[in-house]
């Protein structure tokens, strides 16, 4: 074939029969389908990429017809070319074409480009999308995603923020309850003894005298329970004070990782002190599930450089989740919770094990994902900040069936700090 | 003399002389098992504008005819060793559209497989 219609435009008057020849083999063998066409679709010139596209679209069917085979699938197409430009140009540029069967089934993806070279001809290229759509695909979801992620953490901000401020609350009044434990009745009920003591005679006279002289044992053994419930109380409020201070550090580590801020300053912690703390906190669980506690942190670990916060977190999230997986699968009489510290190497590990059922296989794969949870009111984001918490700290924190079992196995790996 | 249709085609180009196949009035192409040009009769070489000398020893489905290279032929010869379907296809040598059936031949038997073509 040595010539070309004259509206194909694809040579010039100087051009050669063999650089003609060359030319038509080079478009030809273009990757991007190129086709020429009258303006009701029937095809003048098509090189191998395009008909390719356009039989894998329409197979056993008319390839010719190029124009109908599009707006076939993109019936948009037709107004466009109803109103091509007066004079000659773009019609649409890189329009994304979705291939599909008769069922609806997607096979490729094409981008379109028509332009209107004349009154008598259409340049059309096609370059297959099908790639691209699939990366745009997953950017999209990634977006997504990322979107819903943000939109849980404005939620977990807004929820963080009310918890902080009835902690707050709390905080207050639990400082007002340690610092008004004098208890006024207890000095009334001194002078009260004092004043039957003083009034011996006067009080038997009205009580008689057997009642008379039991009335200030009465109110000695009053005194004392009054004295032993304020120590007690004080002692209650105490402790909840300093449970409060652990919610509101808590509360703050996880506003400035929703807010996408750094953690607190890390300092040389003794495990033993730290998995102390961390008992004193779930005991109360632990105590409502009738679950024992056994601890195994040797006092002669060498101590580790951390935010004592994070960590703390972490030991509690992960005690709990072995309370919790007990609560639902396990024997009262069998529950326990071991924690267990151990030097290997140039780290410490901390193993936190539960009598539960264990983990499924599919558990294991998701457990560390945002929003995954084998729990009926998880929310899924506890170990998957956990483990963050582990890597920032150059460690880990790996989840496994406990072995032997039954139950699951912990196991945050943490760095000893440089100074050990 | 062969036809397009007949039962026996792939037996028949098998024992067919070059100077047969150049009679025909049907496209044929004989390929190795590679898809390697073996033989392109005068009748292809006319509907293609390709001279025969230049094709054979060629890869057909990726530097003689690109635009069979997907799952309506070349895929068909790589997922079915017992081949013998016609198709509609359209051909583009020279970027000229050229309507054609196609009937691909391969069989696990034989060391030859072909592309005939015929007008439509």
């Amino acid at each position: 074939m040595s010539s070309l219609h004259r509206g194909d435009h694809l040579t010039t008057e100087a051009t050669s029969g063999d650089e003609q020849e060359q030319l038509l083999e080079l478009l030809y063998r273009t990757a991007a389908g190129i086709i020429t066409c009258d303006p009701q679709g029937q095809v003048h010139l098509i090189n191998a990429a395009a008909s390719r596209i356009l039989q894998e679209a329409n197979p056993g069917g008319d390839a010719l017809d190029v124009l109908g085979l599009l707006i076939r699938h993109d019936p948009a197409l037709r107004s466009l070319l109803d109103a091509p430009p007066p004079l000659g140009g773009t019609i649409c540029q890189d329009r994304r074409v979705r291939i599909s069967r008769a069922n609806g089934l997607t096979l490729f993806f094409i981008d379109v480009t028509i332009g209107k070279i004349d009154d008598k001809t259409l340049l059309i290229t096609l370059r297959d999308a099908t790639q691209i759509e699939k990366a745009e695909q997953i950017a999209r979801e990634a977006l997504i995603e990322q979107a819903v992620h943000q939109s849980r953490l404005e939620a977990a901000a807004s929820v963080l923020h009310d918890i902080g401020n009835a902690m707050t609350g709390i905080g207050t009044h639990l400082a007002e309850m340690v610092g008004e434990q004098q208890w006024p009745e207890l000095k009334q009920i001194s002078m009260l003894a004092q004043l039957v003591r003083d009034q011996q005679s006067a009080f038997a006279t009205v009580l008689g005298p057997r009642r008379a002289s039991a009335l200030p044992q009465f109110l000695q053994a009053l005194e004392e329970t009054l004295l032993r419930r304020r120590e007690e109380n004080l002692q209650r409020a105490q402790g909840m004070v300093v449970a409060v201070a652990h919610v509101q550090e808590i509360l703050d580590i996880q506003r400035r990782y929703v807010r996408g801020g750094t953690s607190t300053p890390r300092v040389n912690v003794q495990l033993f002190d730290l998995v102390s703390a961390v008992v004193s906190l779930t005991e109360t669980q632990a105590r409502k599930l009738r679950a024992g506690m056994r601890i195994i942190v040797p006092r002669t670990l060498p101590p580790v450089v951390v935010d004592q916060t994070q960590i703390t977190q972490v030991l509690i999230n992960l005690v709990k989740n072995g309370l919790e997986a007990m609560a639902f699968n396990a024997e009262q009489d069998q529950r326990q919770v071991e924690i267990e510290a151990m030097l290997q190497g140039s780290n410490v590990v901390i193993a936190v094990r539960d009598t539960a059922t264990g983990l499924s296989p599919q558990d294991m794969s998701k457990l560390f994902q945002h929003g995954y949870t084998t729990k009926p009111n998880g929310s899924g984001i506890g170990l998957a900040s956990s483990r963050l918490i582990a890597e920032s700290h150059g460690g880990s924190l790996e989840l496994r069936p406990r072995e032997p079992g039954p139950g699951a196995e912990a196991e945050l790996r943490l760095p000893l700090s440089p100074k050990s | 003399m062969l036809h397009f249709s007949n039962p026996n085609l792939h037996d028949e180009l098998d024992r067919a002389e070059p100077e047969q196949l150049d009679q025909l009035d049907i496209g044929v192409v004989r390929m190795s098992s590679t898809f390697i040009i073996e033989s392109y009769n005068t009748w292809e070489a006319k509907l293609s504008g390709l001279h025969v000398e230049r094709v054979i020893g060629r890869q057909f489905f990726i530097e003689v005819a690109p635009c069979t290279n997907n799952f309506l032929v070349a895929q068909r010869f790589l997922d079915e060793p017992e081949l013998d379907t016609t198709v509609d296809y359209v051909f583009t040598f020279k970027m000229r559209p050229t309507p054609v059936k196609l009937r691909l031949l391969q069989s696990s038997t034989r060391a030859s497989r072909y592309v005939v073509v015929a007008p439509r």
